[in-house]
């Protein structure tokens, strides 16, 4: 199974982005600020993405940015950001795929994303197209 | 005694409650977005989505309504009208007992989620009659909001705790926390509108207390706010005995 790393602050948002995302068959690891993810991406398994929602001003969002940016084990992962504001984001982690501007963001569009960056990394091992429906 | 906030103040308020009321708006609906794109994928498994689903999905609606209405009631306010309140003769405990219920199930579904444990809300009734002459929706948003505060500004696992009982010939509601308290230099304005206590970390339009004010007055109650900074708020709402029910 690919393994997403989801950095939600709001409760709520963060239980049905999990659900969203468990529905189209990810692994869900979600913390709710930049300091919980570095821990989590020190104890478990290398996720495939990390999305990263930086509506709110995230505690540790920097350090974040700054440990994807060095640490060589963390520096290849993709990072999808979610936001409401264009244009405002000078410090992106250096591995950003995609800013997703908006709320409400289309579900459709975030599970086509994800899929789009996780997609090449399986592609050699023939993953099947077919769970998308 | 407080002087007015300058137009400056005043101005800086405004654009920072448009702010927040944006952002307000926009969880809800997203996370409502979300709960028909899982109801999709449930039904394309022919799985049956949980009632549990659907209750919070209604409860975003809900959050989504009240900030709907309390846009309205800002809006009035700001042209000077006041707010649409229909007095009629009512009970005050039925009021505070389903707020207290409702309340007391977000709570244990939100707060099953959170490190720190599920808020303690404890309900004691002191007397048993509480006829008002008043507006239940109005008065229900009252109790409603003041308990959404108390809840909101005391910590996970903390105790929020509403009396009901009589108190010099007039029927008093208590909504008592142990939470982050208000800086005594702005207890005066806290229920200017737009308003924000200096320590309100969590998100807020800064208009509830305005709101709940202008509503209490046009009960011919009485709102008071008793805190210590650091350790806790009550606030009091008194209401005028409504005669026989």
């Amino acid at each position: 199974m690919t393994n997403l790393l989801l950095v939600e602050p709001a409760p709520d948002l963060q239980r049905s982005l999990v659900e969203l995302l468990q529905g189209a068959r990810y692994g869900v690891v979600a913390v709710r600020n930049g300091g919980e993810a570095l821990r989590t991406l020190g104890t478990s398994t290398r996720p495939s993405v990390i999305i990263l929602d930086v509506t709110i001003p995230i505690v540790g969002g920097a350090d974040l940015a700054a440990a994807l940016a060095t640490d060589p084990r963390l520096r290849e992962i993709p990072v999808i950001v979610l936001s409401t504001v264009c244009g405002q984001h000078r410090d992106l982690p250096p591995r950003t795929v995609a800013v997703l501007i908006g709320r409400p963001l289309r579900a459709e569009v975030l599970l086509e994303i994800v899929d789009r960056v996780v997609r090449p990394r399986h592609a050699a091992g023939a993953e099947s197209q077919a769970e998308a429906g | 005694v407080t002087s007015p906030p300058t137009l400056e103040e005043y101005r800086e308020r405004v654009e920072r409650y448009l702010a927040v009321v944006a952002h307000e708006l926009r969880t809800p609906l997203q996370t409502l977005e979300h709960f028909f794109a899982i109801v999709k994928q449930r039904i394309e498994r022919a799985e049956v989505p949980s009632p549990e689903l659907v209750d919070r999905a209604t409860a975003q609606l809900r959050r989504f309504a009240k900030l709907i209405a309390e846009l309205a009631d800002t809006s009035r306010l700001g042209l000077g009208h006041a707010l649409d309140v229909r007095l009629q003769q009512m009970d005050l405990r039925s009021v505070v007992e389903s707020v207290v219920a409702a309340h007391r199930e977000t709570v244990e579904r939100r707060d099953a989620q959170r490190a720190g444990g599920v808020h303690s809300l404890v309900l004691e009734v002191h007397g048993d009659r509480f006829a008002v002459l008043g507006d239940a929706a109005r008065l229900d948003q009252v109790v409603f909001n003041l308990v959404e505060n108390a809840l909101k500004f005391s910590p996970a696992g903390g105790e929020v705790r509403v009396v009901l009982d009589h108190d010099a010939g007039w029927h008093r509601i208590s909504i008592t926390d142990r939470g982050i308290g208000i800086p005594a230099a702005e207890l005066p304005r806290i229920g200017e509108r737009f308003f924000r206590a200096s320590n309100a970390a969590q998100a807020g339009t800064g208009m509830g207390l305005a709101i709940i004010q202008e509503i209490v007055q046009a009960h011919g109650g009485r709102l008071d706010i008793v805190s210590t900074f650091g350790e806790g708020t009550t606030v009091m709402v008194r209401l005028a005995d409504g005669g026989e029910p």
